[in-house]
């Protein structure tokens, strides 16, 4: 996953579409999901804030039996 | 006794315990959606409670942190509003396990804690929700169905 960041507002340009999972699924009621989204934005050195950043994220969905 | 339970026109009710719901024994969109007179939801001593003939809706949010499992942080009953609500009231009450809140729709003003529902609140859902890890309960109006 690559973007290019702007200047003013640190925005970075990602797919609107992520793929990888390897099949659609059914969560159960209270089941854990093993869903985990990593994401890594290195910055050029070009920039003035050079560096890695490291996200991870917290799912939340909403259930209906 | 955490779940929720259907109250039907014709006096039956169908219920929804979250033990059955996770052994797949219960389920609310497979069980019928029509004819519904209230709804209730309990969750550890508190009790919710939407009356009124009309179109219901439930929901569970979680949230999952990889690793670390799934946690279950709100809860809710949801009852779209039609044309005729004017009003709805919210009682408060004990029952046999803990604290009962209900909500009622009236048409005209009575006694009791009452909401005004503006005209533009009409098939919008007023919803009570139960936050677990706060363990407070509100109502509000939401734009759909959660």
């Amino acid at each position: 996953m690559t973007g290019y960041g702007d200047s003013e507002q640190n925005a970075v340009i990602l797919p609107a579409t992520l793929t990888g999972a390897p099949s659609a699924g059914v969560i159960p009621y209270g089941g854990g999901p093993n869903v985990r989204f990593k994401m890594r934005v290195s910055v050029p050195s070009s920039e003035s804030t050079v560096g890695v950043r490291l996200f991870d994220h917290v799912a939340k969905y909403t259930y209906t039996s | 006794m955490n779940g929720w339970t259907k109250f039907y026109a014709d006096s039956t009710s169908y219920m929804g315990r979250d033990i059955d719901v996770y052994r797949g024994h219960a389920s609310w969109r497979k069980s019928s959606l029509d004819n519904l007179v209230q709804v209730t939801l309990e969750h550890e001593g508190i009790l919710l409670s939407i009356e009124g003939p009309g179109e219901y809706w439930q929901s569970d949010d979680f949230e999952s942190i990889f690793p670390g499992g799934t946690k279950l942080i709100r809860r809710r009953i949801q009852r779209k509003i039609e044309p005729s609500n004017r009003f709805y009231r919210v009682d408060s009450s004990g029952y046999e396990r803990g604290v009962k809140h209900s909500v009622s729709f009236q048409s005209n003003t009575s006694l009791g804690l009452l909401f005004p529902i503006r005209p533009q609140d009409v098939g919008k859902w007023l919803t009570l929700e139960y936050d677990v890890v706060k363990a407070k309960w509100h109502h509000k109006i939401t734009q759909g169905r959660l």
